[in-house]
């Protein structure tokens, strides 16, 4: 039997993502379907084995030797709680969750987690999106993008410097490809295809090593984004081929993500006729009014307005 | 109505009547719609004062009254009403000269000045005004040409008794006219079938072409021989035309178009807006692409003026490319404009329009371009301006090149956003301006996809919506999660508003006009005895008489009285984009 449980021992180690009976009955021919059973029991009872569910489908794993001395020192609960935190992977979970899946008291959990923490068997994090919750992951797993932020993030904060400067460097590149070399004050025509794209854009700041953060097309398109609502860039429809058989088909090879091009307008330096005077930026305002304290002949603003 | 605006109004009627009329405004203003008696009573003023103060406001068109019958003896009672978005086009008179000056001449300003200046006035009696009956035979000439241009062009137009009439009652009479053909009471649907019929008929009226006030005046001579000097083609130089008889003996007399000299007519001050925002539509294109982009659209919006009655129109009416290209003055910047990069597309473009019917005459321009080179760059700047993303040029054909049309409602939408987010951005900051613009585009979001979408930290985004929302550029709307509609437990959109933030932008307008008046006010009363100094006669021939620092101070007056006016000035074009050229506000 020692050598059954072994034989079904390696095959589990050998398939990470699990086996089912059917695999084992294929594999080990000269078992009957009772002796596996029996041996999977054995093995499950002594922890070399643990079941998944995929689905409907139960499956088994084997758990490595090490795992298996980490998980002998801890109780049952401490074990539930831990499982459920190793299923959660790089997202991470939120305690109430926790307490919600195992249906465990809350000084259970607490307690659970505060024996985790102190084998360095996991670790919490905060979120960006829920920054009053504390998420809990193992303690080698990397948290994901969506609990870190992102590369805009740094220690859990938007790093609004890295987002500008980056931005500054993405609208230069834009505006030197906008406007004719020979005449800054012309334009392109209308079919021009020559403005930059996202994908573009992310390979100049990649061959130029502006940033040593990893960046992808999709952080490129944000950052672009962005830039579209200050009013600096904007977007340009992709232009049909029109030699594709007429009727203005898209390019067979176009991908319709990433074939957006970007425009930079000239900022004209422009100021609201509202600001222009001291009433657009006074700070009482409202409480202007032609008698009391604060009125229009009385205000020093306009004092020092004109004799500017 | 809002207080600033009222207050703002009042000011303006007591700068351009006097204190007595504004009194009588300002009480109609603040309490509407009131017979004669009330508006005694409540002005405190003789009832022959405010009678002859409301013939100053009828006449100018900021009252308008009706009569209506009432109590058991069906008595005909009088009311009268102000429109403040009348009084509030003095601001404006300014510029309206300029313009009538630049298209009519000084003949053709001199004659609008009168008109204006009166309120409503018939032709005869301008030309009296003027002494016209002394001038030289050439300068009536011109006299008369400026005046049928003014016509012609409804820069003014002729003025009906029913003009005065408030405009909401020759609604209902209208209605009520209707109504009485019926034998029984009328249905919902029956009453909105005669709404709509009348609204229909109001629109035609509207969209007449029909130009009142003109008239065919046969000119022949005793031998038959039919000459008359006529205005030359630049609209400035006299020539005389000489025609003869038919060839079967019979009269070959010509007859020309004059002014009916008996008939009012009063300033048309809707049309004037239209050239307004046309000018502000070519700097918008201007700034955004370059001068030949702004002389290609302000060449395609002088077709369209004719045509185009009050910024009420919603679409120009279609244009051809060689229309266009025909319009463009010879001296366009279209040289370096644009960059067609040698793209056989647009050459194809300008030698299939120039080899048809659109036969564009260039000339032969200045010296740098052919004709084809210009026709094909004006083909160029036409794609442009139509791929700009607020959509105001819009191809419709492409038959013969194109076919291209304005669409002025997105124009008056482009021109407001741009006022707004430059007074958002200008008022609160960069990063203010992203987030209307964010919601803007994706219309309600809470505040979390709000700083995703603007990139910035979520507690910084939560105080600048508050910011927006308390000065009344974005709005909330809220969705309970619960039936107790606990506000703990609610979803908090923010989302603009265009009314709303119109309105809010219109009241800081009309607050800060009101300012700039207080304080010029001021200044002028700062320096009363200098004024009324320099205006004596001795000091007015002789300026020596005044010492150094009389002399600073006048310089110091008249540079504040520059400045404010001019703020003033900018601020009334910031009224005209942000809500006069609309098409839903511009009256008809």
């Amino acid at each position: 039997m020692a050598e059954l449980e072994a034989k079904i021992y390696e095959h589990a180690l050998k398939n990470p993502n699990g086996i089912d009976n059917d695999y084992l009955n294929d594999a080990l021919p000269e078992h009957t379907l009772e002796d596996i059973v029996n041996g999977v029991n054995r093995l499950l009872q002594s922890g070399q084995l643990e079941l998944l569910q995929v689905g409907r489908t139960i499956l088994y794993r084997g758990v490595h030797r090490s795992e298996m001395e980490r998980m002998s020192e801890l109780t049952s609960d401490e074990r539930l709680v831990y499982k459920h935190i190793e299923n959660s992977g790089g997202e991470g979970i939120w305690v109430r969750t926790l307490k919600q899946k195992t249906n465990l008291l809350q000084g259970v959990i607490t307690r659970c987690l505060k024996v985790l923490e102190q084998r360095a068997l996991i670790k919490s994090v905060k979120s960006v999106k829920h920054p009053t919750r504390k998420l809990y992951m193992l303690i080698n797993v990397d948290p994901s993008s969506d609990v870190t932020g992102g590369p805009w993030y740094t220690d859990q904060e938007m790093d609004s410097d890295f987002i500008d400067q980056l931005a500054r460097q993405c609208y230069q590149f834009i505006y030197a490809h906008s406007f004719p070399r020979h005449n800054t004050k012309a334009v392109y025509s209308a079919n021009h295809t020559g403005y930059p794209t996202s994908s573009q854009i992310k390979r100049f700041i990649h061959e130029n090593r502006i940033t040593n953060v990893d960046l992808s097309t999709a952080n490129i398109e944000e950052l672009l984004t962005m830039l579209v609502y200050d009013g600096k860039v904007e977007r340009v429809a992709p232009v049909f081929d029109m030699g594709a058989g007429g009727g203005g088909r898209p390019a067979a090879t176009s991908n319709p993500r990433t074939d957006w091009m970007y425009r930079a307008l000239r900022v004209n330096v422009r100021d609201s006729p509202l600001t222009d005077i001291p009433c657009g930026r006074c700070p009482v305002f409202d409480r202007c009014s032609d008698s009391g304290a604060i009125t229009p002949a009385k205000c020093e603003y306009f004092r020092k307005w004109l004799a500017f | 109505m809002y207080i600033e605006q009222a207050n703002l109004s009042k000011r303006l009627i007591r700068e351009c009547y006097g204190p007595i009329v504004e009194t009588v405004a300002g009480v109609l203003i603040r309490d509407g719609r009131l017979p004669l008696g009330l508006l005694i009573k409540n002005t405190k003023l003789s009832a022959r004062e405010v009678k002859q103060a409301l013939v100053v406001l009828i006449q100018h068109g900021v009252v308008t009254h009706a009569a209506s019958k009432e109590g058991a003896g069906r008595r005909m009672v009088t009311y009268y009403s102000a429109n403040t978005r009348v009084v509030l086009r003095q601001q404006r008179l300014g510029l309206y000269l300029a313009l009538v000056e630049e298209r009519m001449g000084k003949e053709g300003v001199a004659v609008f000045r009168t008109v204006m200046e009166n309120g409503i006035m018939s032709i005869g009696t301008v030309k009296e005004r003027l002494g016209s009956s002394e001038w030289s035979q050439a300068a009536q000439i011109k006299l008369d040409a400026a005046t049928s241009k003014l016509v012609r062009e409804r820069f003014i137009v002729a003025v009906a008794p029913g003009d005065t009439v408030t405009r909401i009652d020759k609604t209902m009479e209208a209605e009520a006219v209707e109504l009485d053909k019926l034998a029984v009471l009328p249905t919902a649907k029956e009453l909105l079938t005669i709404r709509r019929m009348l609204n229909d008929r109001a629109e035609q009226e509207y969209s007449n072409t029909t130009v009142v006030g003109m008239k065919r005046v046969a000119e022949e001579e005793a031998d038959g021989h039919v000459s008359k000097v006529v205005v030359g083609p630049d609209g400035r130089t006299l020539m005389v035309a000489n025609g003869t008889n038919g060839a079967d003996g019979t009269n070959g007399s010509e007859s020309q178009d004059t002014v009916d000299q008996t008939q009012c007519f009063r300033v048309y001050y809707d049309r004037l807006d239209v050239f307004l925002r046309n000018q502000q539509l070519v700097n918008y294109f201007a700034d955004k692409y370059n001068a030949g982009a702004g002389a290609i659209v302000k060449a395609m919006l002088r077709i369209t003026e004719s045509r185009t009655k009050t910024c009420r129109d919603r679409r120009s009416e279609v244009l051809s490319v060689a229309q266009v290209i025909n319009q463009l003055p010879q001296d366009a910047p279209l040289a370096d404009a644009v960059d067609t990069g040698s793209d056989m597309f647009f050459q194809d473009l300008a030698a299939s329009a120039t080899s048809g019917n659109g036969t564009a005459k260039g000339g032969s321009g200045n010296g740098a371009l052919t004709p084809a080179k210009r026709t094909e760059l004006a083909f160029a700047l036409l794609e442009v301006v139509r791929a700009d993303a607020s959509g105001i040029v819009v191809k419709v054909d492409d038959r013969g090149g194109g076919q291209y049309q304005l669409n002025f409602d997105r124009a008056a939408s482009a021109l407001r956003d741009q006022s707004l987010d430059t007074l958002v951005h200008e008022k609160f900051g960069s990063l203010h301006a992203r987030i209307v613009r964010v919601l803007r585009d994706k219309q309600k979001l809470d505040e979390k996809s709000v700083a995703t979408a603007a990139m910035m930290p979520i507690a910084a985004c939560r105080e600048r919506l508050h910011d927006l929302a308390l000065a009344g550029f974005i709005d909330s709307y809220e969705i309970a999660r619960t039936v107790d509609r606990n506000p703990s437990r609610m979803f908090y959109l923010w989302y603009i508003n265009p009314q709303k933030q119109t309105r809010a932008a219109m009241r800081y307008i009309f607050k800060s006009m009101t300012n700039i008046f207080a304080r010029l006010d001021k200044e002028l009363a700062a320096r009363a005895p200098l004024v009324a100094k320099t205006k004596r006669a001795d000091v007015a021939a002789d300026q020596s008489l005044l010492t150094d620092s009389e002399k600073n101070e006048l310089a110091a007056l008249s540079a504040a009285q520059t400045r404010l006016e001019v703020a003033n000035v900018r601020l009334d074009g910031m009224l005209l984009a942000v809500h006069d050229i609309s098409p839903e506000h511009a009256s008809f």
